[in-house]
């Protein structure tokens, strides 16, 4: 399926946004907006804004998400920041440390 | 899953500074600077706004900016390629688009090339571009002057001081041409 | 056609001038000056070209200083080099032609991009 893939040793400064999926194994820095899913891989490390159709979280994640479906936090992520989503799982192992608000 | 290769995707924009030891692959849009230490390929449909530093550039997109690359650009025949390029080796296709300014490392060529478009005021006076030395003026009438003055009479006859005849071709090498231009020519 | 076969300068020719015309020129010698020719010209392995040239193609396998203009295209083949600035509608450069200096092409870019941004 069409879709972006950051890689691993790759660095992104700046701002990334779209209308497909994308999928984060390696660093950005900035702000992402996109229409559809957003999975950061774990080994990711994403400073940033997050917004996305869901958030699939497996890496770091230091910044604020909104979700328009689904934030989901999956074991050894770590995020730190801010979550707005109608629905959110935070899996066993995962550290979360933010605001919550599911009302949207 | 693919590791080893970040793909943008052509609903992709990025805006900012990319940097990474992978190949990258561009179909969407990215403006600002990409470094790699690999491939780059901006796809066909693929639009970069940026300069890049990379090992090997491949283009069939579109990009605007100043490209630094190690070893290889290759602008395909879609390419279209706006900004100056540094590279060793460059291979265009037919049909590939660009303006710049090309540096594949050869100076001297560079230098020679601001010099010969100094030089090549078009030479009608052909002959004479390099100037037939004066002597042949000098001792004429040396029976005055006598020995001092003749050391080398050789100098005034035949032509070791003008350039070799060779074909003064000012004017048109018009449609029909004569006999002596279809043929290798010899010195009369 | 008689008329069709090329106007060869031969590898010991020297040429200083202006060379216009409309039959086809192949210079395997050396050439300075200026050459405008309303057909093909060839610049073989052995030749050396410093001058204005102009061109309906060019195809270029020696040595070429100076700017280069056809109005159809241009090849610079593997063992070319060249020096100056290029202007064709299409450019072809073979791996293994050593070129520096400019390259002049209409570039249609979409919309939105800036050029000349240099």
């Amino acid at each position: 399926m069409a879709n972006t893939v950051i890689g691993s040793s790759i660095v992104i400064d700046g701002e990334i946004s779209g209308d497909e999926p994308l999928t984060i194994q390696g660093t950005v820095k900035g702000k992402i907006s996109m229409a559809q899913n957003v999975v950061i891989d774990s080994g990711a490390t994403v400073e940033a804004d997050v917004e996305g159709q869901t958030v699939t979280v497996s890496g770091k994640l230091t910044g604020n998400v909104s979700a328009r479906e689904k934030l989901e936090l999956r074991p050894e992520s770590k995020m730190v920041g801010n979550a707005k989503a109608p629905r959110i799982v935070v899996a066993d192992g995962a550290s979360f440390k933010g605001n919550v608000d599911m009302d949207v | 899953m693919a590791d080893k290769e970040t793909v943008i995707g052509p609903e992709t924009r990025i805006s900012g500074e990319i940097r990474g030891d992978e190949d990258l692959v561009i179909k969407g849009r990215v403006d600002g600077k990409i470094t790699l230490s690999q491939t780059l390929t901006v796809d066909k449909g693929g639009i970069v706004q940026a300069d890049v530093d990379v090992k090997m550039l491949v283009v069939s997109g579109t990009l605007v900016g100043n490209i630094v690359a190690s070893e290889v650009v290759q602008l395909l025949s879609t390419a279209r390629v706006v900004g100056d390029l540094a590279a060793p080796r460059v291979l265009m296709e037919s049909g590939a688009a660009y303006r710049g300014r090309v540096d594949m490392g050869d100076i001297e060529a560079a230098r020679a090339a601001v010099a010969s478009h100094v030089v090549a005021k078009p030479a009608t006076e052909s002959v004479h571009s390099r100037p037939a030395p004066p002597r042949m003026a000098a001792p004429p009438k040396s029976v005055a002057v006598a020995p001092k003055v003749a050391m080398k009479p050789p100098l005034a006859a035949p032509a070791p001081s003008a350039p070799p005849a060779f074909p003064r071709v000012s004017g048109a090498v018009s449609g029909s041409a004569p006999a002596w231009a279809k043929k290798k020519i010899r010195r009369r | 056609m008689a008329s069709e076969d090329p106007c060869i300068i031969g590898s010991k020719i020297t040429v200083r001038g202006h060379i216009s015309g409309k039959q086809d020129l192949v210079v395997e010698g050396h050439i300075e000056g200026h050459v405008s020719l309303d057909s093909q010209l060839v610049v073989e392995e052995s030749a050396t070209v410093e001058a204005d040239v102009e061109a309906t193609t060019a195809t270029v396998r020696g040595e070429v200083r100076g700017p280069i203009s056809a109005t159809r295209s241009m090849v610079l083949e593997s063992t070319a080099k060249v020096a100056g600035k290029l202007t064709a509608p299409s450019i072809t450069i073979e791996d293994g032609a050593r070129f520096s200096g400019e390259i002049e092409m209409d570039v249609e870019l979409p919309a939105g991009l800036t050029a000349g941004s240099r």
